[in-house]
Protein backbone atom coordinates (compact mmCIF):
# COMPACT_ATOMS: atom_id res chain seq x y z
CA UNK A 1 0.00 0.00 0.00
CA UNK A 2 2.87 1.98 0.85
CA UNK A 3 4.69 1.15 -2.42
CA UNK A 4 1.66 2.55 -4.49
CA UNK A 5 1.32 6.01 -2.59
CA UNK A 6 5.00 6.52 -3.32
CA UNK A 7 4.57 5.36 -7.09
CA UNK A 8 1.71 8.17 -6.99
CA UNK A 9 3.28 10.72 -5.79
CA UNK A 10 6.56 9.95 -7.67
CA UNK A 11 3.81 10.40 -10.37
CA UNK A 12 2.61 13.85 -9.61
CA UNK A 13 5.91 15.09 -9.02
CA UNK A 14 7.31 14.25 -12.30
CA UNK A 15 4.74 15.54 -13.90
CA UNK A 16 4.57 18.93 -11.72
CA UNK A 17 8.50 19.29 -12.28
CA UNK A 18 8.27 18.29 -16.45
CA UNK A 19 5.44 21.34 -16.66
CA UNK A 20 7.29 23.92 -14.98
CA UNK A 21 10.79 22.89 -16.26
CA UNK A 22 9.21 23.04 -20.07
CA UNK A 23 7.74 26.20 -19.21
CA UNK A 24 11.26 27.64 -18.17
CA UNK A 25 13.20 25.30 -20.98
CA UNK A 26 10.93 27.35 -23.75
CA UNK A 27 11.32 30.56 -22.14
CA UNK A 28 14.86 30.38 -22.46
CA UNK A 29 14.92 29.50 -25.65
CA UNK A 30 12.47 32.39 -26.45
CA UNK A 31 14.85 34.55 -24.30
CA UNK A 32 17.71 33.72 -26.49
CA UNK A 33 15.98 33.98 -29.98
CA UNK A 34 14.52 37.65 -28.98
CA UNK A 35 18.17 38.50 -27.53
CA UNK A 36 19.91 37.08 -30.79
CA UNK A 37 16.93 39.39 -32.75
CA UNK A 38 18.11 42.10 -30.91
CA UNK A 39 21.73 41.75 -31.21
CA UNK A 40 21.67 41.12 -35.29
CA UNK A 41 19.13 44.37 -35.32
CA UNK A 42 21.90 46.62 -33.68
CA UNK A 43 24.50 45.20 -36.15
CA UNK A 44 22.01 46.11 -38.88
CA UNK A 45 21.62 49.31 -37.87
CA UNK A 46 25.25 49.92 -37.18
CA UNK A 47 26.54 48.58 -40.36
CA UNK A 48 23.40 50.84 -41.93
CA UNK A 49 24.90 54.00 -40.48
CA UNK A 50 28.49 53.53 -41.47
CA UNK A 51 26.95 53.19 -44.91
CA UNK A 52 25.22 56.31 -44.30
CA UNK A 53 28.09 58.37 -43.33
CA UNK A 54 30.47 57.52 -46.41
CA UNK A 55 27.75 57.78 -49.22
CA UNK A 56 28.81 60.61 -51.58
CA UNK A 57 25.34 62.03 -52.21
CA UNK A 58 21.72 61.47 -50.95
CA UNK A 59 21.03 58.77 -54.06
CA UNK A 60 24.24 56.66 -53.14
CA UNK A 61 22.98 57.11 -49.80
CA UNK A 62 19.83 55.43 -50.59
CA UNK A 63 21.09 52.30 -52.70
CA UNK A 64 24.08 51.50 -50.63
CA UNK A 65 22.00 51.62 -47.29
CA UNK A 66 19.46 49.74 -48.62
CA UNK A 67 22.15 46.95 -49.95
CA UNK A 68 24.17 47.18 -46.84
CA UNK A 69 20.55 46.00 -45.14
CA UNK A 70 19.74 43.13 -47.56
CA UNK A 71 23.13 41.90 -47.15
CA UNK A 72 23.09 41.71 -43.31
CA UNK A 73 19.77 40.92 -43.27
CA UNK A 74 18.91 38.32 -45.88
CA UNK A 75 21.55 35.75 -43.64
CA UNK A 76 18.76 36.32 -40.67
CA UNK A 77 15.61 36.20 -42.63
CA UNK A 78 14.07 33.13 -44.21
CA UNK A 79 10.41 32.63 -45.42
CA UNK A 80 9.67 29.10 -43.92
CA UNK A 81 10.81 30.59 -40.85
CA UNK A 82 9.18 34.03 -39.36
CA UNK A 83 12.31 34.39 -36.19
CA UNK A 84 13.17 37.68 -37.48
CA UNK A 85 11.27 40.01 -39.24
CA UNK A 86 12.76 43.28 -40.33
CA UNK A 87 10.77 46.65 -41.14
CA UNK A 88 12.30 48.98 -43.80
CA UNK A 89 15.41 50.41 -42.21
CA UNK A 90 15.23 54.65 -42.45
CA UNK A 91 18.03 57.11 -42.28
CA UNK A 92 17.56 60.28 -41.21
CA UNK A 93 19.55 63.21 -41.20
CA UNK A 94 19.91 65.36 -38.52
CA UNK A 95 22.05 68.82 -37.67
CA UNK A 96 23.37 68.51 -34.21
CA UNK A 97 25.54 72.08 -34.47
CA UNK A 98 27.11 74.69 -36.75
CA UNK A 99 30.48 75.72 -36.55
CA UNK A 100 32.20 78.20 -38.21
CA UNK A 101 29.65 77.92 -40.90
CA UNK A 102 29.96 74.17 -41.02
CA UNK A 103 27.25 71.98 -40.45
CA UNK A 104 27.75 68.88 -38.10
CA UNK A 105 25.38 66.26 -39.49
CA UNK A 106 24.25 62.79 -37.51
CA UNK A 107 23.02 59.87 -39.57
CA UNK A 108 20.45 57.93 -37.75
CA UNK A 109 19.19 54.82 -38.83
CA UNK A 110 16.60 53.24 -37.06
CA UNK A 111 15.39 49.61 -37.48
CA UNK A 112 12.06 48.27 -36.36
CA UNK A 113 11.63 44.48 -36.59
CA UNK A 114 9.42 41.79 -35.31
CA UNK A 115 10.57 38.74 -33.48
CA UNK A 116 8.18 35.67 -33.35
CA UNK A 117 7.14 34.78 -30.15
CA UNK A 118 6.32 31.01 -28.85
CA UNK A 119 3.61 31.88 -26.28
CA UNK A 120 1.96 35.51 -27.34
CA UNK A 121 -1.25 34.17 -26.52
CA UNK A 122 -0.43 34.24 -23.37
CA UNK A 123 1.32 37.35 -22.94
CA UNK A 124 0.25 41.01 -23.36
CA UNK A 125 1.39 44.27 -23.39
CA UNK A 126 1.48 46.64 -26.80
CA UNK A 127 4.83 44.88 -28.41
CA UNK A 128 2.90 41.91 -29.11
CA UNK A 129 0.77 41.60 -32.02
CA UNK A 130 -0.76 39.27 -34.25
CA UNK A 131 -1.05 37.84 -37.44
CA UNK A 132 -3.16 34.72 -37.99
CA UNK A 133 -1.80 32.10 -35.63
CA UNK A 134 1.80 34.20 -35.33
CA UNK A 135 2.81 36.43 -32.47
CA UNK A 136 5.43 39.10 -32.90
CA UNK A 137 6.97 41.25 -30.49
CA UNK A 138 8.13 44.23 -31.80
CA UNK A 139 11.60 45.42 -31.51
CA UNK A 140 14.06 48.36 -32.58
CA UNK A 141 17.69 49.31 -32.81
CA UNK A 142 19.18 52.65 -33.70
CA UNK A 143 22.45 53.40 -34.47
CA UNK A 144 23.79 57.57 -35.13
CA UNK A 145 27.31 58.46 -36.59
CA UNK A 146 28.31 61.97 -37.50
CA UNK A 147 29.57 62.58 -41.57
CA UNK A 148 32.47 64.43 -42.51
CA UNK A 149 31.55 68.04 -43.29
CA UNK A 150 33.29 67.79 -46.27
CA UNK A 151 31.66 65.45 -48.19
CA UNK A 152 32.74 66.72 -51.84
CA UNK A 153 35.89 65.50 -51.18
CA UNK A 154 35.29 62.19 -51.01
CA UNK A 155 36.53 61.09 -54.01
CA UNK A 156 39.68 63.36 -54.43
CA UNK A 157 41.66 65.32 -52.46
CA UNK A 158 41.13 69.06 -53.38
CA UNK A 159 39.57 70.85 -55.93
CA UNK A 160 41.69 69.90 -59.51
CA UNK A 161 42.83 66.98 -58.05
CA UNK A 162 42.06 63.39 -59.80
CA UNK A 163 40.08 61.54 -58.71
CA UNK A 164 40.82 58.29 -56.30
CA UNK A 165 38.91 55.56 -58.25
CA UNK B 1 14.91 18.95 -24.02
CA UNK B 2 18.20 19.85 -21.84
CA UNK B 3 20.31 19.97 -25.20
CA UNK B 4 18.35 22.04 -26.91
CA UNK B 5 18.08 24.86 -24.26
CA UNK B 6 21.76 24.15 -23.55
CA UNK B 7 22.57 25.23 -27.94
CA UNK B 8 19.98 27.85 -27.57
CA UNK B 9 22.17 29.39 -24.58
CA UNK B 10 25.08 28.79 -26.29
CA UNK B 11 23.72 30.28 -29.52
CA UNK B 12 22.74 33.23 -28.10
CA UNK B 13 25.88 33.64 -26.19
CA UNK B 14 28.25 32.68 -29.66
CA UNK B 15 25.80 35.00 -31.78
CA UNK B 16 26.74 37.91 -28.95
CA UNK B 17 30.44 37.43 -29.21
CA UNK B 18 30.21 37.31 -33.08
CA UNK B 19 28.60 40.20 -33.63
CA UNK B 20 30.61 42.10 -31.08
CA UNK B 21 33.64 41.01 -32.60
CA UNK B 22 32.25 42.09 -36.04
CA UNK B 23 31.79 45.74 -34.60
CA UNK B 24 35.27 45.66 -32.90
CA UNK B 25 37.06 45.16 -35.72
CA UNK B 26 34.59 47.45 -38.21
CA UNK B 27 36.01 50.14 -35.42
CA UNK B 28 39.42 48.85 -35.56
CA UNK B 29 39.34 48.92 -39.77
CA UNK B 30 37.95 52.45 -39.55
CA UNK B 31 40.40 53.77 -36.36
CA UNK B 32 43.09 52.74 -38.20
CA UNK B 33 42.10 53.82 -41.67
CA UNK B 34 41.62 57.51 -40.23
CA UNK B 35 44.33 58.05 -37.68
CA UNK B 36 47.12 56.88 -40.41
CA UNK B 37 44.98 59.84 -42.52
CA UNK B 38 44.94 61.88 -39.46
CA UNK B 39 48.86 61.53 -39.47
CA UNK B 40 49.52 61.87 -43.37
CA UNK B 41 47.50 65.61 -42.82
CA UNK B 42 49.74 66.49 -39.97
CA UNK B 43 52.55 65.56 -42.11
CA UNK B 44 51.75 67.57 -44.95
CA UNK B 45 50.85 70.27 -43.46
CA UNK B 46 54.68 70.69 -41.34
CA UNK B 47 56.03 69.79 -44.43
CA UNK B 48 54.11 71.96 -46.80
CA UNK B 49 54.84 75.05 -44.15
CA UNK B 50 58.73 74.08 -44.43
CA UNK B 51 58.25 73.97 -47.95
CA UNK B 52 57.14 77.75 -47.73
CA UNK B 53 59.95 78.28 -45.36
CA UNK B 54 62.29 77.34 -48.23
CA UNK B 55 60.80 79.64 -50.35
CA UNK B 56 61.13 82.27 -48.27
CA UNK B 57 64.58 81.92 -47.27
CA UNK B 58 65.22 81.47 -51.28
CA UNK B 59 62.70 84.45 -52.37
CA UNK B 60 63.40 86.69 -49.08
CA UNK B 61 66.70 86.13 -47.71
CA UNK B 62 67.46 85.87 -44.13
CA UNK B 63 64.37 87.16 -41.91
CA UNK B 64 65.56 90.10 -39.86
CA UNK B 65 68.83 90.96 -42.06
CA UNK B 66 66.84 91.44 -45.32
CA UNK B 67 64.11 93.51 -46.23
CA UNK B 68 61.44 90.21 -47.43
CA UNK B 69 59.51 92.68 -49.48
CA UNK B 70 61.18 91.97 -52.65
CA UNK B 71 58.43 89.89 -55.17
CA UNK B 72 59.10 88.48 -58.20
CA UNK B 73 57.89 91.37 -59.96
CA UNK B 74 59.19 93.74 -57.80
CA UNK B 75 62.80 93.14 -55.83
CA UNK B 76 63.44 94.89 -53.48
CA UNK B 77 66.20 96.48 -55.09
CA UNK B 78 63.87 98.71 -56.53
CA UNK B 79 62.99 99.80 -53.30
CA UNK B 80 65.86 100.56 -52.35
CA UNK B 81 67.49 103.17 -54.40
CA UNK B 82 67.80 101.02 -57.09
CA UNK B 83 67.78 102.06 -60.66
CA UNK B 84 68.71 99.76 -62.67
CA UNK B 85 68.96 95.95 -62.38
CA UNK B 86 68.71 92.86 -64.74
CA UNK B 87 69.70 89.43 -63.52
CA UNK B 88 73.37 89.14 -62.37
CA UNK B 89 73.78 92.76 -62.64
CA UNK B 90 72.44 95.85 -60.17
CA UNK B 91 73.71 99.17 -59.62
CA UNK B 92 72.67 101.73 -56.50
CA UNK B 93 73.56 104.93 -55.93
CA UNK B 94 73.24 107.81 -53.32
CA UNK B 95 75.00 111.59 -52.61
CA UNK B 96 78.19 111.42 -51.41
CA UNK B 97 79.04 110.32 -47.61
CA UNK B 98 75.27 108.77 -47.43
CA UNK B 99 75.64 105.13 -48.28
CA UNK B 100 72.36 103.00 -47.38
CA UNK B 101 75.39 100.01 -47.28
CA UNK B 102 77.42 101.87 -44.84
CA UNK B 103 73.98 102.93 -42.57
CA UNK B 104 72.88 99.69 -42.40
CA UNK B 105 76.21 97.79 -42.07
CA UNK B 106 74.54 95.45 -44.22
CA UNK B 107 72.57 94.96 -47.30
CA UNK B 108 70.18 92.36 -47.97
CA UNK B 109 70.69 89.52 -50.49
CA UNK B 110 69.07 89.76 -54.32
CA UNK B 111 67.03 86.93 -55.56
CA UNK B 112 66.41 87.02 -59.34
CA UNK B 113 63.68 84.13 -60.20
CA UNK B 114 64.76 82.20 -63.18
CA UNK B 115 68.90 83.56 -63.40
CA UNK B 116 69.95 80.01 -63.34
CA UNK B 117 69.07 76.56 -62.30
CA UNK B 118 66.22 77.55 -59.29
CA UNK B 119 67.14 80.74 -58.70
CA UNK B 120 70.20 82.74 -57.66
CA UNK B 121 71.03 84.98 -54.37
CA UNK B 122 72.96 88.11 -55.14
CA UNK B 123 74.49 88.84 -51.90
CA UNK B 124 74.83 92.13 -51.28
CA UNK B 125 75.88 92.44 -47.77
CA UNK B 126 79.86 93.65 -47.54
CA UNK B 127 82.44 93.06 -45.06
CA UNK B 128 81.94 97.60 -44.78
CA UNK B 129 81.21 99.95 -47.09
CA UNK B 130 84.38 101.78 -47.82
CA UNK B 131 82.22 105.23 -47.57
CA UNK B 132 84.25 108.16 -48.99
CA UNK B 133 86.68 106.08 -50.92
CA UNK B 134 86.56 103.67 -54.19
CA UNK B 135 87.35 100.00 -54.33
CA UNK B 136 86.07 96.62 -55.12
CA UNK B 137 84.62 94.09 -52.72
CA UNK B 138 83.23 90.87 -52.60
CA UNK B 139 80.98 89.07 -50.02
CA UNK B 140 79.44 85.74 -49.87
CA UNK B 141 78.65 85.18 -46.37
CA UNK B 142 74.78 85.66 -45.92
CA UNK B 143 74.53 83.23 -48.92
CA UNK B 144 76.46 80.61 -47.10
CA UNK B 145 74.45 81.14 -43.77
CA UNK B 146 70.80 80.94 -46.47
CA UNK B 147 72.40 77.50 -47.96
CA UNK B 148 72.80 76.51 -44.50
CA UNK B 149 69.38 77.27 -43.18
CA UNK B 150 67.62 75.91 -46.46
CA UNK B 151 69.69 72.26 -45.89
CA UNK B 152 68.93 72.11 -42.38
CA UNK B 153 65.41 72.70 -43.35
CA UNK B 154 65.37 69.68 -46.11
CA UNK B 155 67.04 67.36 -43.20
CA UNK B 156 63.85 68.59 -40.88
CA UNK B 157 61.33 67.84 -43.97
CA UNK B 158 63.19 64.21 -44.35
CA UNK B 159 63.38 63.49 -40.91
CA UNK B 160 59.17 64.14 -40.93
CA UNK B 161 58.71 62.50 -44.02
CA UNK B 162 61.21 59.26 -44.26
CA UNK B 163 59.44 57.46 -41.40
CA UNK B 164 56.26 58.09 -42.26
CA UNK B 165 55.21 54.35 -43.45
CA UNK B 166 56.90 52.78 -40.60
CA UNK B 167 55.27 54.91 -38.05
CA UNK B 168 51.84 54.89 -39.24
CA UNK B 169 51.98 51.11 -39.86
CA UNK B 170 52.99 50.95 -36.23
CA UNK B 171 50.15 53.50 -35.25
CA UNK B 172 47.76 51.38 -37.56
CA UNK B 173 48.68 48.70 -35.78
CA UNK B 174 48.50 49.66 -32.11
CA UNK B 175 45.31 51.66 -33.01
CA UNK B 176 43.20 48.45 -34.20
CA UNK B 177 44.98 46.31 -30.96
CA UNK B 178 43.52 48.49 -28.74
CA UNK B 179 39.77 48.47 -29.63
CA UNK B 180 39.44 45.65 -26.82
CA UNK B 181 40.81 45.91 -23.45
CA UNK B 182 40.76 42.32 -22.17
CA UNK B 183 39.82 41.97 -18.13
CA UNK B 184 43.86 41.65 -17.55
CA UNK B 185 44.25 45.11 -19.36
CA UNK B 186 46.08 43.82 -22.24
CA UNK B 187 45.21 44.86 -26.12
CA UNK B 188 42.67 42.62 -27.67
CA UNK B 189 41.29 43.86 -30.78
CA UNK B 190 42.38 43.18 -34.23
CA UNK B 191 44.97 40.96 -34.55
CA UNK B 192 46.24 41.98 -37.65
CA UNK B 193 45.76 45.03 -40.25
CA UNK B 194 46.98 45.55 -43.46
CA UNK B 195 46.73 47.82 -46.54
CA UNK B 196 43.39 46.09 -48.34
CA UNK B 197 45.99 44.75 -51.23
CA UNK B 198 42.44 44.46 -52.87
CA UNK B 199 41.90 48.20 -53.38
CA UNK B 200 45.94 49.45 -52.99
CA UNK B 201 48.09 46.35 -54.23
CA UNK B 202 51.44 48.31 -54.33
CA UNK B 203 50.20 50.03 -50.96
CA UNK B 204 50.45 53.64 -52.22
CA UNK B 205 48.79 54.26 -49.28
CA UNK B 206 52.09 54.58 -47.36
CA UNK B 207 53.51 56.89 -49.60
CA UNK B 208 53.19 60.56 -49.34
CA UNK B 209 53.60 60.74 -52.97
CA UNK B 210 55.92 63.96 -52.51
CA UNK B 211 58.97 63.53 -54.41
CA UNK B 212 62.43 66.52 -54.27
CA UNK B 213 62.93 68.90 -56.67
CA UNK B 214 66.26 68.16 -57.75
CA UNK B 215 66.97 70.80 -60.59
CA UNK B 216 69.08 72.23 -57.63
CA UNK B 217 70.19 75.95 -56.47
CA UNK B 218 72.81 77.95 -56.92
CA UNK B 219 74.23 80.57 -54.92
CA UNK B 220 76.19 83.28 -55.99
CA UNK B 221 78.66 85.35 -54.35
CA UNK B 222 78.69 89.07 -54.95
CA UNK B 223 81.59 91.24 -56.55
CA UNK B 224 81.33 94.57 -56.25
CA UNK B 225 83.17 98.42 -57.29
CA UNK B 226 82.38 101.27 -55.14
CA UNK B 227 82.88 104.66 -56.50
CA UNK B 228 82.59 107.85 -54.74
CA UNK B 229 83.12 111.54 -56.14
CA UNK B 230 84.38 113.75 -53.73
CA UNK B 231 82.42 117.55 -53.61
CA UNK B 232 83.76 119.80 -55.39
CA UNK B 233 82.67 123.04 -56.83
CA UNK B 234 82.44 121.77 -60.19
CA UNK B 235 80.69 118.46 -60.40
CA UNK B 236 78.00 117.13 -58.65
CA UNK B 237 79.12 114.81 -55.69
CA UNK B 238 77.87 110.72 -55.97
CA UNK B 239 78.91 107.78 -54.51
CA UNK B 240 77.61 104.72 -56.39
CA UNK B 241 77.60 100.74 -56.09
CA UNK B 242 77.69 98.01 -59.31
CA UNK B 243 77.27 94.74 -58.30
CA UNK B 244 77.91 91.35 -60.46
CA UNK B 245 77.74 87.93 -59.80
CA UNK B 246 81.39 85.85 -59.50
CA UNK B 247 81.55 82.28 -58.22
CA UNK B 248 78.82 80.13 -57.40
CA UNK B 249 78.18 77.27 -55.22
CA UNK B 250 75.22 74.43 -56.50
CA UNK B 251 72.96 72.59 -53.78
CA UNK B 252 71.11 69.57 -55.92
CA UNK B 253 68.29 69.46 -53.07
CA UNK B 254 65.56 71.63 -52.83
CA UNK B 255 61.54 72.03 -52.07
CA UNK B 256 59.21 69.42 -52.34
CA UNK B 257 56.82 68.90 -55.03
CA UNK B 258 53.66 67.02 -55.36
CA UNK B 259 54.35 63.98 -57.93
CA UNK B 260 51.59 64.30 -60.08
CA UNK B 261 51.37 60.91 -60.96
CA UNK B 262 51.47 59.15 -58.14
CA UNK B 263 49.93 62.25 -55.17
CA UNK B 264 46.71 62.63 -55.70
CA UNK B 265 46.25 58.27 -55.40
CA UNK B 266 48.37 58.60 -52.52
CA UNK B 267 45.86 60.54 -50.81
CA UNK B 268 43.41 57.74 -50.04
CA UNK B 269 43.89 55.47 -47.66
CA UNK B 270 42.68 51.30 -47.67
CA UNK B 271 42.91 49.47 -44.22
CA UNK B 272 42.16 45.65 -43.95
CA UNK B 273 41.73 44.45 -40.01
CA UNK B 274 41.26 40.55 -39.05
CA UNK B 275 40.33 38.74 -35.87
CA UNK B 276 41.75 35.46 -35.99
CA UNK B 277 39.82 32.36 -35.27
CA UNK B 278 42.17 31.34 -32.81
CA UNK B 279 43.33 35.05 -31.31
CA UNK B 280 43.48 35.18 -27.48
CA UNK B 281 40.70 36.51 -26.79
CA UNK B 282 38.66 34.18 -28.70
CA UNK B 283 39.60 31.28 -26.10
CA UNK B 284 36.81 29.24 -25.27
CA UNK B 285 34.85 30.13 -28.08
CA UNK B 286 32.32 29.29 -29.49
CA UNK B 287 30.11 27.81 -26.44
CA UNK B 288 29.45 24.61 -26.99
CA UNK B 289 31.88 24.58 -29.82
CA UNK B 290 33.09 20.58 -29.80
CA UNK B 291 30.02 19.14 -28.60
CA UNK B 292 27.68 21.29 -31.62
CA UNK B 293 31.12 20.78 -34.49
CA UNK B 294 31.30 24.48 -34.84
CA UNK B 295 34.73 26.40 -34.70
CA UNK B 296 35.38 29.92 -34.43
CA UNK B 297 35.54 31.87 -37.55
CA UNK B 298 38.11 34.33 -38.47
CA UNK B 299 36.51 38.33 -38.90
CA UNK B 300 37.89 40.54 -41.18
CA UNK B 301 36.84 44.07 -42.51
CA UNK B 302 37.69 46.62 -44.61
CA UNK B 303 37.81 50.65 -44.31
CA UNK B 304 38.84 53.76 -45.87
CA UNK B 305 40.11 57.30 -45.05
CA UNK B 306 41.70 59.81 -46.87
CA UNK B 307 43.50 63.39 -46.33
CA UNK B 308 41.75 66.66 -47.96
CA UNK B 309 42.50 70.29 -48.43
CA UNK B 310 39.59 72.23 -49.50
CA UNK B 311 41.95 75.23 -51.02
CA UNK B 312 44.44 73.14 -52.97
CA UNK B 313 47.62 70.53 -52.71
CA UNK B 314 49.75 72.92 -50.96
CA UNK B 315 53.16 71.69 -53.14
CA UNK B 316 54.00 72.46 -56.51
CA UNK B 317 52.45 69.81 -58.58
CA UNK B 318 55.64 69.26 -60.88
CA UNK B 319 59.63 69.73 -60.33
CA UNK B 320 60.39 73.45 -61.85
CA UNK B 321 63.34 75.60 -61.68
CA UNK B 322 60.84 78.78 -60.00
CA UNK B 323 60.45 79.18 -56.76
CA UNK B 324 57.35 80.86 -57.58
CA UNK B 325 54.97 77.71 -57.40
CA UNK B 326 55.70 77.22 -54.22
CA UNK B 327 55.18 79.91 -52.78
CA UNK B 328 51.82 80.66 -54.63
CA UNK B 329 50.60 77.00 -53.23
CA UNK B 330 51.73 77.18 -49.98
CA UNK B 331 49.52 80.85 -49.49
CA UNK B 332 46.81 79.38 -51.74
CA UNK B 333 46.32 75.78 -49.93
CA UNK B 334 47.04 77.20 -46.03
CA UNK B 335 43.42 78.43 -45.72
CA UNK B 336 42.23 74.92 -46.16
CA UNK B 337 44.31 73.08 -44.46
CA UNK B 338 45.22 69.12 -44.72
CA UNK B 339 42.14 67.52 -42.78
CA UNK B 340 41.15 64.15 -42.80
CA UNK B 341 37.80 61.93 -42.61
CA UNK B 342 36.52 58.23 -43.32
CA UNK B 343 35.32 57.95 -47.02
CA UNK B 344 33.73 54.79 -49.37
CA UNK B 345 36.06 52.17 -49.85
CA UNK B 346 34.75 52.32 -53.71
CA UNK B 347 35.48 49.64 -56.44
CA UNK B 348 33.43 46.60 -55.36
CA UNK B 349 32.92 47.64 -51.50
CA UNK B 350 30.27 50.67 -51.09
CA UNK B 351 31.59 51.37 -48.01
Amino acid sequence: MNSMRSKGQALVETLLTTVMLTVVVFAAIQFCVIIVNMLIANEAAFSVSRVAVVAANDEALKKNTQWAALFLLARHVSLGNFQFIPDDIPVDKKTLAACHKTEIQAYNAHLKYSSNIMFGRFLGGSRIYSIGTIHLLKGAACSRMIKSPDEKYYNKAYPDAAEFN
Amino acid sequence: MARRCLTSLAMMVNTAKLLHDRMIVQNAADNAALSVAAYKARVLNELGYTNFLIGCLLRDGIPGFTWGIATEEKPFWEFFGGIFNYDGFGFSGSSYGSCPHSTFGFLPMMFHDNQKHVGSIFDMSHEGCPGMDTGFMSSSKNVERISQMVQGLIKLQDAIRLPFPMLSTNYARDIAKRQQINANGKACGADVITIDVLSDPYHKSLSLGLQRNKKGIRYFATDSFCLSIPPNPFIPSGHSHAFWTSGSTLEEKSWLYADRDNFDKTCKIYMHAIKLGNSDSNKGYPLLGRWLGIEWPTIDATAAAAVYNTKGPMFPREESDTISPVMDEYVKAKKGGWYAHLVPMGKIVKH
